[in-house]
């Protein structure tokens, strides 16, 4: 059989004449698509529920449109029925591009599972990303087909009069990128779990998330039509980029946690994660150095860095509760350089290397928030204790991750203390806010009472936003519990660092040996 | 022959439970395992540590001297799984069922339309390519995931009870492929409740139970080493039954006796030896023996010998 195939290489033969030719340069064209792309367009199409939701689709349109161009001739509002006509055809075409075709991605993730044909991907050579993809992808070629389907509709609309081409063709680029954003939660959504009830519940969550996003696109939409000066202003232009640029971060922090989830346990999870997480944060900062230019302005510059500092705390809740030990198959895939592999620690898998990945990443934040604005403007300098909000934000942002990630760290190899170490976190966080407060409006102290403690992270950062830093007071309190929890996670932090030299030096070892 | 398949010293547990037990044993090329156990010994955990999609807790298998644990991809490019429970995607011929995979597999061009062609030929399966798999029989299906399986023309092939369900027509053809491909150098682990069936194809066996490899070799060794253990002998003997069973039961080596047949079945601890100092016993002590039968021993008195059925 060995004669026959020769795994992975491309043959290219003699040119056969005619349209046996043009037929065989067409296959050889889609040896370059994704396989699952190829497999979900062609199961799509022969799907009832393509075939059903497409002419569901297309009724509500004629109706909805039938019924609109009515009403408005029968008033006599000729002014306005182009954009009402764009309006209702647009929310027929984002109920299907971003309710029923995210919707099928996530029927057709949980699919593999039913059907028993996961394992047989996972056995072939397609990585977790390219299965992903090739999901995300195979809806974004549905979600064209309905765009081509209501091109005559909107042409329609068009020639009605009233229409902004800018506004209509921003509006319908922006439901484009929505669609294959909301199709990479959707699939995400659809990896979290493969226990039948559980599915029931996220599909329900998820259609709530469709449904309100598509209601959010349809009335900026309306917004635009009834309205196309804002597009020109350039507090919508922004508007827009941040709506587009934290919609875009979402979906690639999802994709690249559906593709961390549907690896294998001991493949290393964590660092593709970690580095989305980095990235995002770096395209962040870029993006505001970028706007502020030359003239940076210290109130953007620290709420930017509050933001990035939460997003990484808020994602190292992850991190900081994985098992501690470094699998086989990790081990195998370190930087053969051990300096290298030293520097790597924070972006490998690992609860305490979770933990130093908070801190690293937090302090290379911190790093740009004392830099850029010393590189933009060299007179520039913060006000009072702002230049302590960083630090502090760091120092919080430990203590709720390291507590009890510290203390359910012995039982990280099991799902359920993981869990149960990551529901902790957002007890603590909210526990630190309101039991002071409820302390003291049981004993009666009006300081407590009134959320003014070392506990309210927001008031803390609140305070420094507008005073020195002596005024925060109860800064001893807030040291000594970080140093407690510092000395907690001590022990995980050398075991994992020991973990690592031993790593490096059985692979050396090895390397030796052979 | 060189060894295809190491297992050595797999354990894999689930919370308490200890689905295998420091299970070691090796498949060679063109040689046919068959890996036979009750249900719940531990078959599918193993063939899924083999197959890289599942983890051991200590031990590791090596496929062509590769590590599932160091090296799981590239054990996957030489190995060819067969799960239990059958995979199909919905409106799916058979034709884009096989060339979805070829692609899946990295196959192109001119080499995945020959390959296609191949095992389309091999399992049969070319007059109904444009079939929708659903519409196949189950037969027909168990074909189709083999020639899935035979895609990246796998050196080694793991089939987890593939002749599960299938009528005896269905099953001797899969019997004819499972022949012919050891016969193209591959090694094949099978596993099957219908032993039977596997006697009939399996130069080598493991049998499994509670997660134990309790034996494990060629299907000679495995059975001499049975027969060396315990044999059964029928016999008729002119003088009463009753007396005969009766005086059998006292002499050393004997384990039971019981009716059959009109005669008597003795099974014995040992084998040929045994069966001499019985006959020595019945002549000496006047029995007047008239038949003296030794059973013979196949793969079901050996997995029924070795295994209690005992599950985890």
């Amino acid at each position: 059989m060995s004669d026959v195939v020769e795994s992975g290489t491309v043959e290219h033969g003699a040119v056969d004449p005619g349209g046996a030719d043009v037929l065989s340069r067409a296959e050889r064209m889609t040896d370059r698509l994704n396989p699952i792309l190829l497999k979900e367009v062609r199961q799509a199409m022969r799907g009832r529920y393509f075939k059903i939701s497409f002419w569901i689709t297309l009724t509500i349109a004629t109706l909805v449109g039938l019924g609109v161009l009515l009403v408005f001739i029968v008033e006599g509002e000729q002014d306005v029925i182009g954009q009402a006509f764009f309006v209702a055809m647009f929310a027929c075409l984002v109920l299907a591009a971003q309710v029923f075709v995210p919707f099928s991605s996530f029927l057709s993730m949980g699919g593999e599972w039913d059907e028993n044909t996961w394992d047989l991907l996972v056995l072939s050579n397609l990585r977790p990303r390219q299965i992903v993809l090739g999901k995300v992808l195979s809806s974004f070629v549905q979600a064209l087909l309905y765009y081509c389907t209501f091109g005559p509709f909107l042409v329609f609309a068009f020639l009605l009069r009233g229409i902004d081409l800018a506004a209509l063709l921003v509006a319908l680029a922006l439901s484009m990128i929505l669609s294959f954003l909301l199709s990479c939660f959707s699939v995400a959504m659809s990896s979290f779990s493969r226990g039948r009830f559980a599915r029931v519940v996220l599909m329900v969550l998820l259609t709530a998330i469709l449904v309100g996003a598509s209601f959010g696109t349809v009335g900026f939409a309306a917004q635009l039509m009834f309205r196309p000066g804002q597009l020109y202003d350039s507090e919508t232009q922004q508007v827009i980029a941040a709506f587009l640029s934290i919609f875009t971060a979402v979906a690639a922090f999802f994709f690249a946690a559906t593709c961390a989830r549907l690896a294998h346990p001991e493949e290393n999870r964590s660092t593709g994660l970690r580095l989305t997480s980095l990235a995002i944060v770096a395209c962040g900062l870029a993006w505001a150095t970028f706007i502020m230019g030359r003239r940076p302005d210290d109130d953007p510059i620290l709420i930017l860095t509050c933001l990035a500092i939460a997003f990484l705390a808020v994602t190292s809740i992850f991190y900081s509760t994985e098992p501690e030990r470094l699998g086989r198959r990790v081990i195998a895939t370190l930087p053969r350089r051990s300096s290298l592999a030293w520097l790597a620690t924070p972006l490998l898998p690992g609860g305490a290397r979770g933990l130093l990945f908070f801190l690293v990443a937090g302090l290379l934040v911190t790093g740009w928030t004392f830099i850029y604005p010393l590189l933009a403007d060299p007179s520039f300098s913060f006000r009072n204790g702002q230049a302590w909000i960083p630090f502090v934000l760091l120092v919080y942002g430990f203590v709720y991750l390291g507590l009890p990630s510290g203390i359910f760290s012995r039982g990280a190899d099991h799902m359920g203390i993981r869990i149960l170490a990551r529901v902790s976190v957002l007890v603590l966080f909210v526990a630190t806010i309101l039991l002071p407060s409820l302390i003291g409006f049981l004993l009666g102290i009006d300081s407590l009472e009134s959320f003014e403690h070392a506990g309210n992270v927001f008031l803390v950062v609140d305070h420094l936003f507008s005073h020195d830093l002596d005024e925060l007071g109860q800064a001893t309190l807030v040291t000594v519990v970080f140093l407690g929890v510092l000395g907690l996670n001590a022990p995980r932090l050398i075991g994992q660092a020991r973990e690592l030299q031993r790593a490096l030096a059985s692979r050396a070892k090895g390397t030796d040996a052979s | 022959m060189s060894v295809a398949l190491h297992v050595d010293g797999l354990t894999r547990r689930f919370g308490s439970v200890l689905a295998v037990d420091n299970a070691t044993f090796e498949v060679r090329r063109g040689e046919i395992l068959g890996f036979i156990g009750p249900n719940g010994a531990g078959k599918t955990t193993t063939m899924r540590i083999c197959a890289s999609l599942d983890l051991p807790d200590e031990g590791d298998v090596r496929i062509d001297g590769v590590s599932v644990l160091d090296d799981p991809r590239a054990v996957r490019q030489r190995l060819g799984f067969m799960p239990d429970a059958y995979g199909a995607y919905v409106h799916t011929t058979i034709s884009e069922y096989l060339d979805f995979f070829a692609r899946a597999y990295g196959l192109r061009g001119r080499n995945r339309t020959r390959m296609l062609d191949y095992v389309k030929e091999f399992t049969g399966l070319e007059p109904l390519e444009e079939k929708l798999i659903t519409a196949l029989s189950k037969g027909m299906k168990q074909r189709l995931c083999l020639a899935k399986t035979l895609l990246h023309d796998p050196a080694i092939l793991i089939l987890d009870e593939p002749a599960a369900g299938l009528d005896p027509h269905a099953r001797v053809e899969l019997r004819e492929l499972v022949k012919a491909l050891a016969e193209l150098d591959k090694a094949v682990m099978i596993s099957s409740h219908i032993l039977t069936e596997l006697s009939q194809i399996c130069t080598s066996v493991a049998v499994i139970e509670a997660g134990r490899i309790r034996a494990s070799g060629s299907v000679a060794e495995v059975l001499r080493g049975a027969r060396a253990k315990h044999s059964q002998v029928f016999l008729r003997t002119l003088a009463p039954h009753e007396t005969v069973h009766k005086a059998l039961l006292e002499e050393a080596g004997v384990e039971s006796v019981r009716p059959h047949k009109g005669g008597l079945m003795v099974e014995l601890l040992g084998e040929e030896e045994a069966q001499a100092r019985l006959l020595q016993t019945l002549v000496r002590r006047g029995f007047d023996p008239v038949e003296f039968t030794p059973d013979t021993v196949d793969l079901e008195d050996v997995f029924l010998s070795l295994t209690e059925g005992r599950v985890q």
